[in-house]
């Protein structure tokens, strides 16, 4: 009897145990998106749509407002120099040279290289510091009838 | 070598140029291209130090202007491949610094594009220096930034 009460306890912990785990693990790949939510942002809003709230025209602020839209209206963590002239096209915006607004970004603690490639490309992402910074400083909150 | 204060000057232009164009309003982009004619007029005027001549007029009290050097290296037989551009950028100066002309995005891009690249090229291959030694990590990046595309990020 003791054994049957031990063997059922003991179950009963492992399975509690491995929810824990499982939750924690989850947990922090899931936090990003439900910062984002927290923010209540317009689902399928475009990247021309997303950079009229921008309020900055620097371009180390406008690549940054970017990596920021790839990442939380797309769930892209990581991104190329090609994928931000992607999004300039896409967005009608006059391009720049997306090289020196990432060197920019990366000095200034808002972007990082992830050591990592994709397609010969290195692939970059924001940090946290620069998600903060884009809410922060960049995002204008919408207007009356906006 | 120490690194004349022509050199040094310009390579502080460049970088004041380069700030500027990052901030990209109507007046930082004016302020991107003052930077940058001067950045250009300067290394122009150290290659014609190079060549042996004077930097300055006749009257000796100011210095050549980028016409002037352009035409002094050209009768020396010093090849300036970039020289058209150079003037183009030259007359955007002249019309933001005259008649109060403001420069759209890609017209600074361009101009400011072809100056990195003019300055890259003569430290390099005309002065023959090494980047990395002559210039600071900072301003080092910021100029190998405007590299061409195949060698690129």
């Amino acid at each position: 009897m003791t054994e049957e009460v031990q063997e059922e306890y003991r179950l009963v912990a492992f399975q509690e145990v491995l929810r824990h785990l499982m939750d924690e693990e989850v947990g922090e790949s899931r936090r990003p998106v439900e910062r984002v939510q927290s923010k209540g942002r317009a689902i399928g809003e475009s990247i021309g749509e997303f950079l009229r709230k921008v309020a900055s025209k620097a371009h180390t602020d406008i690549s940054l407002a970017m990596g920021y839209f790839l990442l939380k209206y797309r769930n892209i963590e990581q991104f190329t120099v090609s994928d931000l002239e992607s999004l300039y096209s896409e967005a009608r915006h006059p391009k720049t040279n997306l090289n020196l607004a990432i060197i920019g970004n990366i000095k200034k603690g808002f972007m990082i290289d992830t050591g990592e490639k994709r397609e010969q490309l290195k692939l970059f992402a924001i940090s946290r510091l620069g998600e903060d910074y884009v809410e922060t400083n960049l995002l204008k909150p919408p207007s009356v009838g906006e | 070598m120490a690194i004349s204060p022509l050199l040094r000057n310009a390579v502080e232009s460049l970088e004041h140029a380069l700030d500027h164009y990052d901030l990209n309003t109507d007046r930082d982009r004016k302020f991107a291209i003052l930077h940058a004619d001067q950045a250009v007029e300067l290394i122009l005027k150290e290659k014609v130090r190079r060549e042996k001549e004077s930097i300055y007029k006749k009257d000796k009290k100011t210095s050549i202007g980028l016409h002037e050097a352009l035409s002094i290296l050209s009768q020396k037989g010093v090849l300036v491949p970039e020289s058209s551009d150079l003037e183009m950028l030259h007359d955007e100066r002249n019309r933001i610094q005259h008649q109060n002309s403001t420069p759209d995005v890609e017209t600074t891009n361009f101009h400011i594009e072809n100056a990195v690249r003019f300055m890259m090229r003569v430290l390099a291959a005309d002065l023959g220096l090494d980047l990395r030694q002559t210039l600071s990590a900072p301003a080092y990046q910021r100029f190998e930034a405007f590299r061409p595309p195949e060698s690129s990020m």
